[in-house]
């Protein structure tokens, strides 16, 4: 049973290794938020006016095309540069969908007075590089003044249109939509598969329990369920960042939540993020 | 005796069934380093086919910087003419250098810097150069996650087996970290 042990010893520590990875991944960017996702306002730039039509505009641009229109202000970027952070940002909220990559983020850094746009792979060709630096350059002079409600708000109404562009669509008039949200719960998927697993295992056990006796089997259970474990958790981390190519993380219809690779986190999951990613392109720029 | 059998079977068939996995693990780590390399040269060859472009604006508006125009031609010519992974870093990096000049010469000229085109093209340039520093930060991820399982135990007994050693990770020359910073 020494052997056995060694080998015990040796998958616990790779375990931990793979949570470590794991949490150091996702330090320093904030955690995204569960509700009211399109616009994370940490410093409080935007006026409750402006969030509200900022909101619904966001709401109905996911809810057409699956495509995610986010604002994130912060503080600072702590020495960062803001294409690196955007970019960290983006993948670790996962904004957009994941198979479409249809995201878009508009990240100001306010003491930093920096603001960049990121626009996801599915974009690019609607809100190229210099159209989101034109975004910016008209953000610019209200930046200046301090205007940032309106400015945030302006630039976000531009981009929603290139969206809509995007689609071949127009945009509704007044763009005042109801459509409550109808709350897609993931979790039974979870709990289903749990069940699964579980009835297996107990289906494993009284095959073992007639065949070894009690003690072993319940040795070699553990050892099973163990091994079972460590392969789904290498299976995880093997598919660390690669969620969109993985089928059974978005298999749920209209924008799953699983964007930042987190599933522990839970919560309330309405909406959500749709695990979009982006390769770095948008444009940058300062007041 | 014939408890001992089984598990000791179970056990050989559990450690094989984890080689197995960690076999297909290491395939599919090789694999995405590839697919980010690949990536990596789309992004350099992504704005690569923006200097045309670019030449034939700048040059209506300073005929008088030849030197600096031809480096970038140059530079361009290398990079098409480039077949290995470090021929095409070098040539990237002599790009990034060239633009580099031009875009400094670019500030004495306030008509060209006012110019919508110019202005687009600069804007286009720089995103191209942040997705090839995110395809190249991607690149060296890919990388890391594939030494991480080649190199940490039980992963290393595999690799060891089937000849499967760590990959040195992309580093970037110290010039080509000098992205110029356009402000308008």
């Amino acid at each position: 049973m020494r052997r056995g042990h060694a080998l015990l010893c040796s998958w616990m520590l790779l375990l931990m290794l793979a949570f470590l990875q794991g949490l150091a991944f996702a330090a320093r960017i904030p955690d995204p938020p569960t509700r009211d996702i399109y616009l994370a306002d940490f410093e409080q730039m935007v006026g409750a006016e402006d969030r509200k039509e900022l909101l619904a505009i966001g709401e109905e641009l996911d809810r057409r095309f699956g495509a995610q229109l986010v604002v994130v202000t912060i503080a600072s970027l702590n020495g960062s540069d803001i294409e690196t952070y955007a970019n960290q940002l983006f993948r670790s909220w996962g904004i957009g969908n994941a198979e479409k990559n249809n995201g878009v983020l508009l990240l100001i850094a306010k003491e930093d007075r920096k603001f960049r746009i990121e626009v996801g792979y599915g974009l690019e060709g609607a809100i190229t590089d210099g159209y989101a630096g034109e975004v910016l350059d008209k953000m610019t002079p209200a930046f200046r003044d301090g205007a940032y409600s309106e400015g945030i708000l302006a630039a976000y109404r531009s981009l929603a249109k290139k969206t809509y562009e995007a689609y071949g669509e127009t945009p509704p008039e007044g763009s005042k939509l109801a459509g409550t949200e109808e709350e897609e719960f993931e979790w039974w998927e979870d709990l289903l598969y749990g069940g699964i697993f579980l009835v297996l295992i107990l289906v494993v056990a009284f095959l073992f329990y007639g065949v070894l006796g009690p003690l072993t089997s319940i040795i070699v259970l553990f050892a099973l369920d163990l091994v079972l474990y460590v392969l789904s958790v290498l299976l995880y981390v093997v598919s660390f960042g690669h969620w969109g190519s993985l089928k059974w993380s978005s298999s749920s219809g209209k924008g799953s939540s699983r964007g930042s690779g987190r599933w522990w986190s839970g919560g309330g999951r309405s909406g959500g993020f749709g695990g979009g990613s982006s390769g770095g392109g948008g444009s940058s720029g300062g007041w | 005796m014939k408890k001992i059998h089984f598990v000791v079977v179970f056990l050989a068939a559990m450690i094989a069934l984890s080689g197995i996995v960690m076999y297909n693990s290491m395939k599919s780590a090789k694999i995405a380093i590839d697919a980010q390399y690949g990536q990596i040269e789309n992004q350099i060859q992504r704005r690569a086919d923006l200097i045309p472009n670019l030449v034939a604006t700048v040059k209506g508006y300073m005929q008088y910087e030849e030197k600096v125009l031809k480096e970038v031609t140059a530079a361009r010519a290398q990079l098409a003419g480039a077949k290995s992974a470090e021929e095409i870093a070098a040539a990237d990096t002599a790009l990034t250098g060239a633009l580099g000049h031009l875009f400094a010469v670019a500030e004495h000229y306030p008509e060209l810097k006012s110019d919508a085109h110019f202005t687009e093209l600069m804007r286009e340039i720089a995103g191209s150069e942040n997705r090839i520093a995110v395809a190249r930060r991607d690149y060296n991820e890919a990388i890391r996650d594939y030494n991480v399982t080649v190199s940490t135990f039980p992963g290393n007994i595999v690799a060891g087996m089937l000849g499967y050693s760590p990959v040195a990770p992309f580093v970037a020359e110290a010039s080509a970290h000098g992205v110029p910073q356009v402000s308008f």
